[in-house]
């Protein structure tokens, strides 16, 4: 089901109405039935395909947590480990794999060609799994002793606002709200509301208008444009991706918080980092702290930490790992998030392309230690948002060789002459930035005015009002959530 | 901000309140889109001849006036039915201050034809029509009607234009793709049309539904929600007077005028050439003489142009015409200013002129058509 749509506020409506009619022991069946329903709104054979996985790994996590010997313990984790990855290389890498033989033949002058028939993309897989990994690995580690009710494990996993494309909850951060059912409280249902209405805003009113002019620009081909154009599409896609993926987290935390469950913040202005670490403490910050956790600590041989929040830390806070040893960590760490977001090379490309602008910002943090750190502030940022933005150009663009022809366009010096958009698309991306900015920062700024009750009250009744009219306006699933097809 | 919830949930109400009350307002508001796309006092119109319709501003009224004529029942006393396209922006098809007894261009020039009835010029137009568009729109008409000759407007504004609307999807019949798709920049035309038709936004209703078992609950919901609550149904028109009021807002706001230079986007030009040189080509392979015309422009005012590429342009017209042996003709003088429409400031119309400039362009186009389908 998607969130962007009528059915999805009067399914949402009628099952927060019923979660708080019914008595609590029953509300969790209620939820796990709304899940499935939710999810069977896509395709409901997939359905018994995830109950089947998560019932795997329930019953792995036991036999983890019940086996004494290591080996065994070791060989439990592994096997459970094998089919969730297993079933995510099937369903999302197959294709890729299979193209790459292929054209290693032709390289090799073999044919080497296999077709896999149609395979069709579970939706949320990629986010279910790791769930799923986090959770066994956690019960691994002795964080977090095993649900032995598969109901309950069930509905962790398949908890319709967070299955398809997060936030990513550890295991100890949601199961403990589905067990215990929280109490009514109306805070948490008008906070529910505003993060629902602001969500819905960022997806049809901003994400939506912005999604025609980058399709637009991408199917162009990149001989036929200039710097500043490349320049305007990566802005303008860096844009719709962030209010699309922001807009999603809000109306799936909204969601959960209508239940009273409430879910770790995603977003947090990222596109006012001073920093390529500060910007991955602000963006997708339950996945970047899953990866630091599940991934990135364990490659440098560091101490593990257990919380969806703070992002992807250098700090190792265990023993010192070798310069090299941190680096080969950061470039596998994010040669595996970028496939993960998608099967192909585009995508590691853009993942390499963070590792490189995280280790240059490394090797050059000690620099100008003389600098006043408001002006250090102001570099970094002024730096960082532009180098954010064209790594999305790799992410949206049909190849790599349509990335690496598009880059190529930002260096040529000569090719800065000439528009090849209509002049309301620089418009558009130069106001969405400047409006973007402009909110960051008045949301952080502690000017007295901003600071005072009568105006706060008044400014938020006003937006508010605004985000009703436009969301009213436009409130139609003409597009799925960018991170559907990850 | 320490509030209680009720507090909360009083200011999430208020704002629901203005907001629908903003919404009701809004609806009440009377905008055209015609306005927008046309210019104030415009009248679109289309002609008949014997009961026919013979012009079309839309791809479906296009495609349905190609289809009747083609199936047309013959003519009496063995005369035969001789036609010719005229392909045209909304130019073609709009009169600036209509008057009782005006016509379009095509209406005048059939009627000049010693028998009406024998020469049919099917006036073909789009609102801001690309060559691309007409290149499609050619290979549409020599599939389905045997042509005697091309008329073909060109306007220096539309090369800023790019790809296929929507609605070619209606006649883009996979004969059709094999026809356009035999030449490069056809086949270039159909792929963005394609990757446009599947992109992830698009412009119906519910495609991003599509596949999903919600799209039908979604349409059912969303029609039940429209015959109760009159103002939901009304959202489409909201979406444009918003878009509309938007588009005013910048004009406005950067000091935008009709006469403002609008700059050529070389990319979009370049291709559109090409488009125009597979027209000639393909026309000339098969024998159909093809009547260029730079379409009449308003005088009284400098041109919205950047007059070096103008002037480039129209120089590139002559060589491609020598190339192709089509006739070149240059009627951007030919209507006087006293017969274009409104001429204030802020609503100059450059394009549609009023019923007299119509007679005007098919007098000075009459002969020479005459003389190339001899």
């Amino acid at each position: 089901m998607l969130f962007n749509s009528v059915t999805y506020l009067l399914f949402l409506a009628a099952i927060a109405a019923g979660y708080w009619a019914i008595p609590s022991p029953y509300r969790r069946w209620l939820v796990l039935a709304a899940s499935l329903v939710f999810y069977g709104f896509w395709r409901v054979e997939f359905v018994f395909l995830i109950a089947f996985s998560a019932y795997v790994d329930y019953y792995f996590s036991l036999r983890i947590y019940d086996e004494q010997r290591p080996r065994k313990r070791k060989f439990w984790l592994l096997s459970s480990l094998t089919i969730n990855l297993g079933l995510l290389a099937y369903f999302k890498y197959t294709y890729f794999l299979l193209d790459n033989v292929s054209a290693l033949g032709n390289a090799l002058g073999q044919d080497w060609a296999y077709s896999p028939g149609t395979i069709i993309l579970p939706l949320g897989i990629s986010f279910y799994t790791f769930l799923s990994i986090s959770y066994t690995l956690d019960v691994y580690r002795r964080l977090f002793d095993p649900i032995r009710n598969f109901g309950v494990y069930l509905t962790y996993v398949m908890f319709w606002p967070h299955m398809i494309a997060g936030p990513i909850l550890r295991a100890h951060e949601l199961i403990p709200q589905i067990v215990t059912a929280p109490r009514f409280k109306l805070d948490n249902v008008t906070d529910g509301m505003k993060k629902i209405l602001t969500g819905l805003f960022l997806k049809v009113a901003l994400a939506d208008q912005l999604a025609p002019w980058v399709d637009e620009a991408f199917k162009a081909s990149p001989a036929s444009l200039g710097g500043l154009d490349v320049w305007t599409m990566a802005f303008a896609f860096g844009l719709q991706i962030y209010f699309d993926f922001a807009g999603y987290s809000l109306i799936a935390i909204g969601s959960a918080l209508l239940l009273g469950v409430h879910f770790p913040e995603n977003f947090n202005w990222p596109y006012l980092a001073t920093s390529p670490r500060d910007f991955w403490k602000r963006w997708h910050i339950t996945l970047s702290a899953w990866i630091r956790d599940y991934l990135y600590l364990p490659l440098c041989g560091a101490r593990y930490r257990d919380s969806s929040e703070g992002g992807i830390d250098v700090e190792t806070h265990g023993r010192r790992a070798s310069f090299w040893h941190l680096t080969i960590a950061l470039l596998v760490t994010w040669f595996i998030m970028g496939l993960w977001h998608g099967a192909g090379w585009k995508f590691a490309l853009w993942g390499i392309w963070h590792a490189a602008i995280i280790l240059a910002y490394r090797a050059s943090s000690g620099l100008l230690p003389e600098l006043p750190a408001r002006m250090k502030i102001m570099i970094g940022w002024a730096l960082t948002l532009p180098i954010v933005m064209l790594g999305w150009i790799p992410f949206r663009a049909e190849s790599l060789q349509a990335s690496l022809a598009l880059l190529g366009r930002v260096i040529d010096i000569s090719s800065y002459r000439g528009l090849a958009f209509r002049e309301n698309f620089y418009l558009l991306v130069f106001i969405m930035t400047c409006g973007m900015l402009v909110a960051g920062l008045m949301a952080r700024m502690k000017i007295p005015l901003l600071t005072r009750d009568w105006f706060r009250q008044v400014g938020e009744v006003l937006a508010m009002s605004v985000m009703i009219f436009a969301v009213f306006i436009f409130l139609r699933p003409v597009s799925q959530f960018i991170y559907f097809q990850f | 901000m320490k509030t209680t919830g009720s507090n909360a949930l009083l200011r999430l109400v208020l704002a629901a309140v203005i907001a629908l009350v903003s919404l009701y307002a809004y609806s009440r508001k009377d905008i055209r889109a015609e306005d927008l796309v046309l210019g104030k006092g415009n009248f679109h119109g289309f002609e008949t001849w014997s009961g026919l319709v013979f012009t079309g501003s839309s791809v479906e009224r296009i495609s349905s006036v190609v289809k009747r004529h083609a199936a047309a029942p013959p003519l009496p006393d063995a005369k035969s039915r001789q036609f010719m396209a005229w392909f045209g922006n909304s130019q073609l098809h709009d009169i600036n201050q209509f008057k009782e007894g005006d016509h379009l261009a095509p209406y005048w020039l059939r009627q000049m034809a010693s028998c009406p009835d024998c020469l049919v010029p099917l006036g073909l137009s789009l609102p801001n029509a690309n060559f691309q568009e007409f290149f499609l729109l050619s290979q549409f008409l020599s599939r389905n009607v045997p042509i005697r000759a091309l008329l073909l407007e060109v306007v220096f504004d539309d090369l800023r234009e790019d790809g296929l609307r929507d609605d070619f999807s209606q006649i883009l019949s996979a004969e059709l793709r094999g026809d356009v798709g035999r030449f490069p920049v056809g086949q270039e035309i159909l792929d963005l049309f394609d990757s446009q038709s599947n992109k992830s936004a698009g412009t119906q209703e519910n495609s991003g539904l599509d596949g999903f078992f919600q799209q039908r609950i979604e349409e059912a919901l969303t029609k039940e929600l429209g015959s109760i609550w009159p103002l939901w149904k009304y959202r489409s028109q909201l979406r444009g007077s918003l878009l509309t009021d938007l588009y005013w807002l910048r004009n406005w706001a950067l000091n935008i005028k009709p006469t403002t230079i609008r700059k050529m986007i070389k990319p979009r030009y370049d291709k559109n050439m090409l488009a125009l040189e597979a027209i000639l080509s393909d026309f000339g392979r098969k024998g159909i003489p093809v009547v260029m015309y730079v379409a009449p422009i308003r005088q009284d005012h400098p041109l919205p142009y950047d007059v070096i590429q103008y002037n480039q342009w129209k120089e590139e017209l002559e060589t491609l015409a020598v190339s192709y042996s089509a006739k070149l003709v240059n009627l951007e003088k030919l209507v006087p200013n006293q017969m274009w429409g409104t001429s204030h400031e802020d609503n100059l119309d450059f394009m549609h002129f009023q019923g007299g400039g119509h007679k005007l362009l098919a007098e000075a186009l009459f002969p020479i058509v005459l003389g190339v389908m001899k």
